[in-house]
């Protein structure tokens, strides 16, 4: 069981951050082919915003948004979309299930590295970053704000979560209704579920424009340390199963760990959310380089 | 049939399903926690999905015997033996030689002859007891028998046979018997007690136990004996002792006898006693000094052996001083006054105790006080003080200005001084080969005046000297208060109700067994908790590595 001075993590320095954000600012201004209409945001005084197209009203959305004119003819509610500028609302959210902190808190740490990376890129480039933390529920929350001030709230949450060693599950459904009027949501979990949180990754698609997952990936965790028959525990559920620890047995966990990103994989591809699985040994400037390489090409 | 000594025990055997029901579900197995359960649903070696339920720990099994040999072991069992030992306990005390109408005596007398059947018509109840014994063994124990007498009865003297029979015939009466010591009656084995019951303490057993049979020979009612017989030296006449013997009727009848006293000269003394059931009546009569005396009952009856009594006399006889002729007259007066002392001539060899005031001829021959007069008499200074050795009641009042001393004693390691005038001592006892008293009392300038200290102080020193009681002597034999009595008393027998244990069965404790099977498998739990713990850090380490 890793201890909590195991799991609390340690922020990049200033100088890797602001090294990933001049490499990445490129990649995080440029226009976002679709938006949600209802917050657009302008970093400048006086842009004005263009109308995309209309939708259904959906609760949550703003009601001064709402085309009257369009409502009469339909006779339901319809709501204008706009073109998004080149700065908007993002939202971070992290998954802080026990599965995070399991063999040592490893993904939990380059998880918070990652997130705390990308929080100060975005900022950078002037959007406006909210944090969400998740477990069995929404653990933490940080509001949307912009600037420099804002990356320290986002830090110090940041160096303050831990996910519990063990008995907290996985709920990323439980983000959904604080999602409302974010354009883009960057998730970093890794997905073990059972339906590799497909469910719940669609219905966060419905509420932004652009869905990112991140889904870092430590090799420990498919790797059993002992030899024989034993008990294996979840530790989210605490459920238990007798197996036969091996090294047949560390290869099958490694071929369902590789058909759950897979199926995943197929998921996201399917459903416009842009997937990038992490070997959390590797830097995560590179992961998330080539993940936002990834997301522009994609548009 | 299996019983139990505190069977409420057996309850904790309820405990059994519980700790089956605490070792479910493999708690056993080493348990290791993973990120998600679902990575390894393909290795799954008993899917509990399928509902089948992991067995419990093996160890359930050793825990429960171990839980189980516990409570059977508090709980007391018992079984009865199929062969149980015997100890057959001998009452040999004086009134088992009563003779009784002999019926199965000659199937142990064998070897003792005189109590033959085809010999004679009668038999001691000893070896009438015995013989009832011995056939009531044949026919129930098959184990071992050890025989103990009640007047020795840390002695085994092993089974019953012909000699051991003949011992106990030999030795009965010599002492008094007592009952059995708890400590030699185990629970475990069966005690027999062969006795006449007539005396009862030989019957009431320590800590309320009670023989497990009882083989009573007691047909004889009617004896009367010589209990006890004492002598002392007649106060007015220093050639006589007066005797007093106690007569016992022991029986259950009146009973008239003719006592006769007699010593090595012949009769001295004849009288005649009647005694009611019971009771018993002294008689007593003074005979001319002898070495010993005899007093012996007509006529005989059942009991012979407590039909007469001796007593050796020596004891009250004269010791024989012999005297120096340099002693101060009023000195030799008082040892010849002395009713428990004798004069002798001073170069006698046969006595007791020596005199000597100044020769040493006779100084090393036997236990000697010692006058010595070194100097011109001076009187005593300085208060007089006896040794703690002597006793209160025997210490003299002497007046210190009557007192001189003609000599000064010196006092070497281990002496013991007993009178002592200030810092001076006045009477040593000097520690040796053989006793040495030595005073520096000036026995001439006290005879001057008249007064007892002379013969009292004689008195004491050969008193110390010779380590008794010289004024007073009692010369005793006794037998006891149950030596006479053949009448069985009331409450020897085993009260009615009681079963004769030899049909209830002996019962064996299981208890150590079983805590000694408990104590192995705990022994067993710990090695294997051992090696358990042992293979946990070996996989440990092959982990971590």
């Amino acid at each position: 069981m890793a201890t909590s001075s195991l799991i609390r993590a340690a922020l990049p320095s200033e100088p890797e951050l602001q090294a990933f954000a001049a490499a990445a600012a490129q990649l995080l201004i440029d226009r976002q082919p679709r938006a949600p209409g209802s917050r657009t945001v302008t970093r400048r005084a006086g842009v004005g915003i263009q109308h995309f197209d209309h939708r259904d009203y959906l609760p949550g959305d703003e009601v001064r948004h709402i085309d009257w004119r369009q409502t009469a003819r339909r006779r339901r509610p319809i709501v204008r979309r706009f073109e998004s500028e080149s700065v908007s609302d993002w939202t971070i959210v992290l998954d802080a299930s026990s599965s995070m902190a399991a063999h040592g808190g490893a993904k939990w740490r380059a998880t918070v590295r990652m997130a705390a990376a990308m929080s100060y890129a975005l900022l950078q480039v002037g959007h406006r970053v909210g944090l969400l933390v998740f477990g069995g529920r929404v653990l933490s929350q940080c509001p949307r704000g912009r600037g420099q001030h804002h990356y320290a709230l986002i830090a110090r949450l940041l160096a303050t979560q831990q996910p519990a060693a063990a008995g907290e599950r996985s709920a990323l459904g439980a983000c959904v209704r604080h999602l409302h009027g974010a354009a883009s949501v960057f998730t970093i979990s890794d997905f073990l579920a059972d339906d590799e949180m497909r469910r719940d990754l669609r219905a966060i698609l419905q509420r932004c424009m652009t869905l990112h997952a991140i889904q870092p990936v430590d090799l420990a965790e498919t790797r059993l340390s002992l030899a024989g028959e034993l008990d294996l525990e979840d530790v989210e559920t605490g459920v238990r199963m007798p197996t036969h620890a091996g090294d047949g047995a560390n290869a099958l966990a490694a071929a369902e760990r590789s058909a759950m990103t897979g199926r995943l994989r197929g998921f996201c591809a399917r459903s416009g959310v842009v997937f990038s699985d992490w070997d959390i040994t590797q830097p995560w400037q590179h992961t998330l380089l080539r993940h936002l390489l990834q997301a522009r090409s994609s548009c | 049939m299996l019983s139990w000594g505190t069977p409420w025990w057996l309850l904790g055997l309820a405990l059994l399903p519980v700790i089956h029901w605490l070792h479910r579900g493999g708690e056993h197995r080493r348990v290791m926690r993973v990120s998600h359960l679902g990575l390894w649903q393909s290795s799954t070696a008993n899917p509990p999905a399928a509902g089948r339920h992991q067995p419990p720990d093996p160890a359930w099994r050793r825990r429960a015997l171990l839980a189980l040999l516990l409570f059977i072991a508090l709980a007391e069992p018992q079984w009865p033996q199929r062969h149980p030992q015997v100890t057959l306990w001998v009452d040999d005390s004086l009134s088992m030689l009563t003779l009784e109408p002999a019926r199965a005596a000659g199937a142990v007398t064998g070897s003792t002859g005189s109590s033959s059947s085809s010999e004679a018509p009668q038999a001691t109840r000893l070896l009438e007891g015995l013989a009832q014994a011995r056939a009531q063994l044949e026919q129930f124990a098959h184990g071992a028998v050890a025989v103990r007498a009640l007047s020795d009865p840390w002695r085994n003297l092993g089974p019953l046979t012909d000699g051991v029979v003949a011992s106990l015939a030999a030795g009965a009466g010599k002492r008094e018997g007592a009952s059995p010591p708890a400590a030699l009656l185990h629970p475990d084995k069966l005690n027999w007690l062969v006795t006449d019951g007539a005396d009862a303490r030989l019957a009431a057993w320590p800590e309320g136990r009670r023989p497990d049979r009882l083989i009573q020979v007691a047909n004889i009612t009617r004896n009367v004996g010589l209990e006890r017989l004492s002598a002392r030296r007649n106060p007015s006449d220093a050639g006589k002792f007066d005797l007093l013997l106690k007569l016992v009727n022991g029986g259950n009848a009146v009973e008239t006898r003719e006592l006769i006293f007699a010593t090595d000269a012949g009769e001295v003394g004849r009288s005649s006693h009647r005694l009611d059931p019971g009771t018993s009546v002294f008689a007593s009569v003074s005979i001319p000094a002898a070495l010993t005396v005899r007093a012996v009952l007509q006529t005989n009856d059942a009991l012979a052996q407590d039909d007469s009594i001796a007593l050796d006399l020596a004891a009250l006889r004269k010791r024989r001083v012999a005297t120096d002729g340099r002693c101060p007259k009023s000195l030799v007066a008082a040892v010849d006054a002395h009713p428990a002392l004798a004069l002798a001539p001073q170069d006698t060899s046969d006595v007791e105790a020596v005199l000597d005031c100044g020769s040493n001829a006779a100084a090393q021959r036997a236990a000697t006080v010692r006058v010595i007069a070194q100097r011109t008499p001076v009187q005593v200074s300085g208060p007089l003080t006896w040794a703690a050795t002597v006793p209160e009641s025997r210490r003299i009042a002497l007046d210190s200005v009557r007192l001189h001393l003609a000599a000064q004693l010196q006092i070497q390691p281990n002496d013991a001084v007993l009178l002592a005038a200030g810092s001076e001592p006045v009477i040593i006892a000097r520690k040796g080969a053989s006793n040495l008293m030595q005073t520096s009392l000036d026995f001439g300038t006290m005879a001057a005046t008249a007064g007892p200290e002379i013969p009292l102080l004689v008195n004491l020193m050969f008193e110390q000297l010779l380590e008794k009681s010289l004024l007073d002597e009692i010369a005793i034999t006794d037998r006891g208060p149950a030596a006479s009595r053949v009448v069985p008393l009331a409450g020897v027998e085993l009260p009615a109700g009681t079963p004769q244990t030899s049909a209830a069965p002996i019962l064996s404790d299981g208890m150590r067994p079983l805590l000694l099977a408990a104590l192995l498998v705990l022994l067993w739990e710990i090695v294997a908790l051992a090696r358990q713990s042992y293979r946990s850090a070996k996989h440990a380490r092959a982990g971590s590595a």
